[in-house]
C-alpha cells in the first residue's frame, strides 16, 4: 500500500514536470503551428544555466537566471530564422528544429562534457518529510508545489492578460486575429518566449532530482509529445490532464509490471490517438475514415 | 520531364567530379610505407564521450611513446579515429571503415558491451585484431567470444564476485534491497552478487527491475527500497543510469541509512555524483593512486598523462594504454603482424605494464588481473579536482574471482 | 477514364520505352561510377554498399511522403523489423542452407503485412497526428524487441548468423567474394568492392525504375490526387482510405526490404535499427535529397551518410556540424538538393509547400470550400 502510495507521489512529480514542457509545446503548436523539436534544448539549457548558478549562487538565482535566459535564447531562435516556418509543413519545421537541437545539444557537450551532474540540493530540503505513513524527499515536494504555483500563473497569464487574448484567439482562428487588428507578431514571439521560459525553469527545478547531461532535452521531448497528443495539440489543460495522467501511468506500471513501463505511454497515445484524435481536451476537427 | 530528370542528374554528375577531381588527393591509398595502422574507435558523442575522450588521450600519449621509440618492429603507428556514439552499427561501420579504407589491421576502443559485441563480430570476419577496452558485460568474452578478441578489463562476473566477497564479510547477515537494470548484465551482477552473499547468509528482500534503456526516473525503486529499511542497497546500474540512480537515492536519504554498492565506477562517474559517491563501495580495475605507488609502470604512465593532460587518467584511460602496449609486444614477440601469430604470442605470454604480472586465459581471452574493491572518500577528502576518489578496500586476485572455465559457453573460433 | 488525357498517359503511348531506357541507362551508369567516385572522397566499397541499402528504405519512405503525402516518423520499425526478421529466419529456419532470397522475400512479405496491420488503424489520421501515431506503434516495437531475452538478442542484437548466399539458376553466389580491383590511375585504386555492391545497386536500380514506374502509373496519379486535395478525390469516387493503406503498405514493403538486405550484408543487426534515430534518419535524408522526386531520397542518404562516416573520423564537432548542415539546408534548399537543381526553385517552392499545405499540419479537415492550392488535379510529380 505504501508503494502504491509513493508512486502515486513519484508519479506526480514525474507528470509535473511532463505538464510543464508540454504546456510550452502545446501552446506554441496552438498558436503558431510550429512543431518544435528542440523544446527539449530549451530544457536542457535551462538545466545548464541553473547548473552554473546554483553551485555559485544558490538555488535562487538559478530559478529567475535560467527561464530568463532560455526565453532570450529562444527569442533569439525566432527573430533570426523560426518565425519563417511557423505554419508551414511539418517537415520542414521538424528538420529545422531537430537541428537546432542538435546543435545545442553538441554545444552543450563541448562546454560541459557528456558526464552526468549532480545538481546541489540546499540543506533544509535535502532530507525526508513524514506524510502519513511514508518517508518522501522534501526536494520533490517543493518542486511539485513550485511547479503547480508556475502553472497556475501561465494560466493566468492566458486567461487574463490581451497577450493571453490573443493567444487563446490565435489559437481559435489565427487569421482571424490578424484581421482584427491584433499584433499577432509580437504576441507570436512572447508566447514561444514563454513556452521556452517554462522549459527552461523546469530544467532547472528538475535538475536535482534527475540530474544533467546534454542528452536529457531529447529523453524528456519524446514523452513531452506523448502528453501534447494525449492532452489535446493547443490545450492548456490537456497538458496538465495528459502530462498527470502519462506520469502517473509510467510511475505506476513500474511497479506493477515494470518491462512494459516504456511500452505503455506509447500505448496510451496510440489508443488516444485512434479513439480521440483530438486529444482527451482538445478542440480542433481532425479527419477520420471509417 | 524526362529532360528535367536527364538535366538534374547532369548537373549533380559534374558537380560530383569536379568533386572528385578537386577533392581527391588527400584520400587517394598510398603505396604502401611502413607504417602500422590501428582504428581507436570511441564514443565521441553520446552518454560515455567523457570516457571515449579519456581513452582517446591515453591510446595517442601511448602512439607517440611508442612512435618515439621507434614504432612498433621499425613501423610507424599511425591511428585512425571513429565515434562510435554508444550505438553498435555505428560501431561496426566505424570499424569497417577503420579496416576497409584505412587498413588498419587492428581496433580498440569502446565503452559499452553491446558495441563490443558488434564490433568482435566484424573484426573476426575481417581478421583484424579487436582490443575491447571498456566492456564490461560478460557476454564479450562469453557467449559472444571471438577468436580475434580479447579483453583485458574485468567482467561483470570478476567484479561482482570481487565485491559481494569484501563486502560479504561485514555485511554478511543483513537485508540486501537489489535495483538491477533489466538485461542481460544486470541479470548477471545480480546472480553473482547474490549467491556469493546468501551463502554468507544475506536476506535478499527484493530485486526490482529497472527497463533498460530509458530509465531516467528511479523514484519508484527507490521508494520501494526505502520502505524495506535495507543494510545494503545493491544499485546494479551502468554508466550514467547508476550516477542518475545513486543521485536520486540520496533525495530518499538511502546513501545516509543503507550501505549502497554498485558494481563499477570511473573517475568520472564519481566525479559526476559528487558527495552522493561518498562511502558507496564498489570495484576498479586499476585506481591510479594505488597503482602508481605500487607499481613502476604505472607511475610511469600515470606521470606522462598528467604533465601532458593535467588531469589523472581514469581507469578506462589506463586500459587503453595498456591494450596499445600490449599489442605492440604480441607483435615484436610473434615477429609478424599476421593476426595469427599474434592471437598466438597474446594467448601464451605473461606481461606487465601497468599493474601487476598478468596474461589472457587462452579459452575466452579474457584477461587475468586484479579487480579492486574500493569505496567512495568523503567529498573533502577527494585530491585532485575529484579524480582522487576513492580508499581501496580489498584487492582481489583476478584468477580468483573470475569464472570458472566449466561455466563458460564460449565456443571459440579456432581461427 | 480521365486516363487517357493525363501526360503520363500521352508519355506512355508517345515512346515512353525509350524515356526508361534512357532511364535505366543514365541510372545504371551513375551506379557503376558511384564507388569509383566515393573512394577518391575518403569513402570505401562497404560505404558504397550501405548507401545503396538505405537509399532503398529512404525511397520507400518517401513513397508515402512525397507521393502519399503523409509523414511517417516510425518507419524504423519496418527498416528494423525487416532485418530482424530476417535474421530470425536465416537463424533458425535455414541454418544448414542459407538463401540470401528467402530470408529477404520472407521478411519483406512479413514487414508488408505487418505495415498492413499498422497501416489499416493508422492511415485514417494526417498530419502530425499520423506521424506521432508511426512514432508511437514504431517506439513500442522497439521497446518489445529490446526485451525479447532470447529471440532477439535483447540489447545486444543477434550476430554472427550463417553467410546466406544467393542462388542464381544453377550458382550459389558468395556476395562477400571481391570484385577485381579497378585502377583508376591517378585517383588510386580501387580493391575493396565486393559482389554486395553489385546486387545492392541492381537491387537499388530496380527499386527506382518501380518507384519511377509506380508515380507515373494510374495509381501513383491517383495517389498525388489525393495528396492534392483529399476531398475532391473522394468526389471524384475515388476510396482515398485504400489507397493510402496501400501506399503504407509499399512504404513498409520497401523499407522492410532494405532492412532485411542490411542485415544480410552486416551479419548482425542490433536495436538500435528500430530506434528513433533511425526513423528520423529517413526524415532528415529525404528531406535533405528533395521530397517529391525520385533520386531525391537517393542523393540525400549518399551526402548524409558519407558525411557521418567520413566527418566523424575526423572532428568530434561533427554532430555539431550536421545539425547546422540540417538549419541550412532547409532554409536555403526547401526543395531538397534534387529538387532544387530540377529546376523547381521559387515557384517549385510555392508549390511545394502548397500541395503539403492541402493537407495542413494540424490535422484539420480540408475546407469544405475551394482548396487554398490553386492546383488542378491531376498533377504532374517532378520525377
Amino acid at each position: 500500500m505504501e508503494s502504491l502510495i509513493e508512486a502515486l507521489l513519484n508519479g506526480l512529480v514525474l507528470g509535473l514536470i511532463y505538464v510543464a514542457i508540454a504546456v510550452g509545446l502545446t501552446i506554441v503548436f496552438g498558436t503558431l503551428r510550429l512543431v518544435n523539436f528542440a523544446h527539449g534544448a530549451f530544457y536542457a539549457v535551462g538545466a545548464y544555466v541553473g547548473l552554473v548558478l546554483a553551485g555559485r549562487y544558490g538555488l535562487l538565482a538559478a530559478f529567475v537566471a535560467a527561464p530568463i535566459a532560455v526565453a532570450a535564447f529562444a527569442v533569439l531562435l525566432d527573430r533570426l530564422v523560426l518565425r519563417f516556418f511557423y505554419g508551414k509543413d511539418a517537415t520542414s519545421q521538424l528538420l529545422l528544429t531537430f537541428g537546432i537541437a542538435l546543435v545545442v545539444e553538441e554545444a552543450l557537450r563541448l562546454i560541459f562534457g557528456g558526464t552526468t551532474q549532480r545538481y546541489p540540493v540546499p540543506d533544509a530540503l535535502a532530507g525526508s518529510f513524514a506524510l502519513g505513513p511514508i518517508q518522501y524527499p522534501a526536494y520533490r515536494l517543493a518542486f511539485a508545489l513550485g511547479i503547480i504555483a508556475m502553472l497556475l500563473v501561465v494560466w493566468l497569464i492566458i486567461e487574463r492578460t490581451n497577450y493571453g487574448l490573443i493567444v487563446r484567439a490565435g489559437i481559435r482562428d489565427r487569421i482571424m486575429v490578424q484581421l482584427l487588428g491584433g499584433n499577432i507578431r509580437r504576441a507570436s514571439t512572447i508566447v514561444f518566449a514563454i513556452g521556452a521560459a517554462i522549459a527552461g525553469l523546469v530544467g532547472a527545478a528538475a535538475s536535482p532530482i534527475y540530474s544533467v547531461n546534454p542528452t536529457v532535452g531529447f529523453s524528456f521531448l519524446v514523452p513531452s509529445f506523448v502528453v501534447v497528443v494525449v492532452g489535446g495539440l493547443g490545450s492548456f489543460w490537456g497538458a496538465v490532464l495528459g502530462g498527470l495522467l502519462i506520469g502517473e501511468l509510467q510511475s505506476v506500471t513500474t511497479i506493477v509490471f515494470p518491462p512494459a513501463s516504456n511500452v505503455v505511454i506509447y500505448l496510451c497515445m496510440a489508443l488516444v490517438l485512434l479513439l480521440r484524435p483530438q486529444g482527451l481536451l482538445g478542440e480542433s476537427e481532425v479527419i477520420r475514415q471509417s | 520531364m524526362k529532360q528535367t530528370l536527364s538535366r538534374g542528374r547532369f548537373v549533380a554528375a559534374t558537380a560530383g567530379a569536379a568533386a572528385v577531381t578537386l577533392g581527391g588527393a588527400p584520400y587517394v591509398i598510398a603505396a604502401p610505407t611502413k607504417e602500422l595502422v590501428v582504428g581507436l574507435n570511441v564514443p565521441q558523442t553520446g552518454p560515455y564521450s567523457d570516457q571515449g575522450a579519456d581513452q582517446l588521450r591515453a591510446y595517442n600519449l601511448a602512439i607517440d611513446e611508442i612512435n618515439a621509440k621507434g614504432g612498433i618492429m621499425g613501423m610507424k603507428v599511425r591511428s585512425t579515429v571513429g565515434d562510435t556514439q554508444a550505438k553498435p552499427a555505428v560501431a561496426r561501420d566505424n570499424a569497417q571503415r577503420m579496416i576497409e579504407r584505412d587498413g588498419a589491421i587492428m581496433v580498440t576502443g569502446g565503452s559499452s558491451t553491446a558495441v563490443a559485441v558488434a564490433v568482435s563480430s566484424l573484426c573476426q570476419d575481417k581478421n583484424v585484431i579487436f582490443m575491447a577496452t571498456l566492456t564490461h558485460g560478460d557476454e564479450t568474452t562469453n557467449q559472444n567470444c571471438h577468436k580475434h578478441t580479447f579483453r583485458r578489463y574485468n567482467d561483470a562476473y570478476m567484479s561482482s564476485q570481487a565485491l559481494a566477497r569484501t563486502m560479504a564479510t561485514k555485511y554478511g547477515g543483513g537485508k540486501w534491497f537489489y535495483i538491477t537494470a533489466d538485461y542481460a548484465w544486470g541479470h548477471s551482477n545480480f546472480e553473482n552478487i547474490t549467491r556469493v552473499v546468501e551463502a554468507k547468509g544475506a536476506k535478499t528482500v527484493k530485486n526490482v527491475l529497472t527497463p533498460f534503456p530509458g530509465t531516467v526516473d528511479f523514484s519508484s525503486a527507490l521508494a520501494q527500497a526505502q520502505a524495506a529499511k535495507p543494510d545494503v542497497l545493491v544499485v546494479i546500474e551502468f554508466g550514467q543510469d547508476m550516477v542518475n540512480c545513486v543521485n536520486q537515492s540520496a533525495q530518499f536519504g538511502l546513501t545516509k541509512s543503507a550501505k549502497i554498492l554498485v558494481p563499477l565506477v570511473d573517475e568520472y562517474m564519481a566525479i559526476g555524483a559528487k558527495d552522493n559517491f561518498d562511502n558507496v563501495a564498489s570495484t576498479v580495475p586499476f585506481y591510479y593512486q594505488y597503482h602508481a605507488q605500487k607499481y613502476p609502470g604505472a607511475k610511469r604512465f600515470v606521470d606522462a598523462f598528467r604533465a601532458r593532460y593535467k588531469v589523472p587518467p581514469s581507469n578506462g584511460a589506463e586500459c587503453a594504454y595498456a591494450d596499445m602496449y600490449i599489442y605492440k609486444m604480441a607483435v615484436e614477440k610473434a615477429g609478424s603482424t599476421d593476426p595469427h601469430k599474434v592471437i598466438d604470442v597474446l594467448e601464451n605470454t605473461k606481461f606487465q605494464f601497468t599493474k601487476e604480472l598478468e596474461w589472457y586465459r587462452k579459452e575466452d581471452h579474457q584477461g587475468v588481473n586484479s579487480c579492486l574493491v574500493v569505496e567512495g572518500l568523503p567529498m573533502k577528502q577527494r585530491a585532485d579536482g575529484g579524480f582522487g576518489f576513492a580508499r581501496v578496500l580489498e584487492v582481489h586476485n583476478g584468477e580468483s574471482v573470475m569464472e570458472p572455465l566449466s561455466a563458460l559457453s564460449c565456443k571459440m573460433e579456432t581461427a | 477514364m480521365n486516363a487517357s488525357r493525363t501526360s503520363a498517359a500521352r508519355a506512355r503511348r508517345s515512346g515512353v520505352l525509350a524515356g526508361d531506357v534512357r532511364f535505366l541507362i543514365f541510372t545504371a551508369i551513375g551506379l557503376a561510377a558511384f564507388p569509383l567516385a566515393l573512394h577518391a572522397v575518403g569513402g570505401y566499397g562497404g560505404l558504397a554498399t550501405q548507401i545503396c541499402i538505405l537509399s532503398v528504405a529512404a525511397i520507400g519512405f518517401n513513397v508515402l511522403l512525397g507521393y502519399a503525402g503523409m509523414l511517417s516518423y516510425g518507419h524504423a520499425m519496418f527498416y528494423g523489423g525487416g532485418g530482424y526478421l530476417a535474421a530470425i529466419l536465416l537463424m533458425r529456419a535455414m541454418p544448414a542452407h542459407p538463401n540470401l532470397w528467402l530470408a529477404v522475400l520472407g521478411a519483406t512479405i512479413a514487414t508488408a503485412a505487418l505495415a498492413l496491420a499498422i497501416g489499416s488503424v493508422t492511415v485514417r489520421l494526417y498530419g502530425i497526428y499520423f506521424a506521432l501515431l508511426t512514432l508511437a506503434f514504431a517506439q513500442m516495437v522497439f521497446f518489445i524487441v529490446e526485451q525479447g531475452g532470447e529471440i532477439t538478442g535483447g540489447d545486444d542484437g543477434l550476430q554472427s548468423f550463417p553467410n546466406a548466399l544467393l542462388p542464381i539458376g544453377p550458382w550459389s553466389i558468395d556476395l562477400t567474394a571481391p570484385v577485381p580491383p579497378i585502377d583508376m590511375g591517378p585517383l588510386g585504386t580501387v580493391s575493396d568492392l565486393k559482389l554486395w555492391y553489385v546486387f545492392a545497386a541492381i537491387v537499388l536500380l530496380l527499386v527506382l525504375w518501380f518507384t519511377r514506374a509506380l508515380t507515373r502509373s494510374q495509381f501513383g496519379e491517383v495517389l498525388g490526387a489525393i495528396r492534392e486535395n483529399e476531398e475532391r478525390s473522394l468526389f471524384v469516387g475515388f476510396n482515398a482510405a485504400t489507397y493510402r493503406l496501400a501506399a503504407f503498405a509499399i512504404s513498409g514493403a520497401l523499407t522492410g526490404f532494405a532492412g532485411a538486405m542490411r542485415a544480410l550484408y552486416d551479419g548482425t543487426v542490433a536495436v538500435d535499427s528500430l530506434g528513433i534515430d533511425r526513423s528520423g534518419s529517413f526524415v532528415i535524408y529525404t528531406i535533405v535529397g528533395g521530397v517529391q522526386t525520385v533520386f531525391g531520397p537517393v542523393v540525400g542518404t549518399a551526402i548524409i551518410v558519407y558525411l557521418e562516416n567520413v566527418l566523424s573520423g575526423v572532428t568530434p564537432l561533427w554532430r555539431l556540424i550536421e545539425g547546422l548542415i540540417f538549419i541550412a539546408a532547409i532554409v536555403f534548399l526547401p526543395s531538397g538538393i534534387v529538387g532544387t537543381l530540377g529546376g523547381r526553385g521559387k515557384r517549385g517552392r510555392r508549390a511545394l509547400f502548397g500541395a503539403l499545405r492541402a493537407r495542413p499540419a494540424t490535422g484539420v479537415a480540408p475546407p469544405a470550400g475551394p482548396a487554398p492550392a490553386a492546383v488542378d488535379v491531376p498533377r504532374e510529380t517532378n520525377a
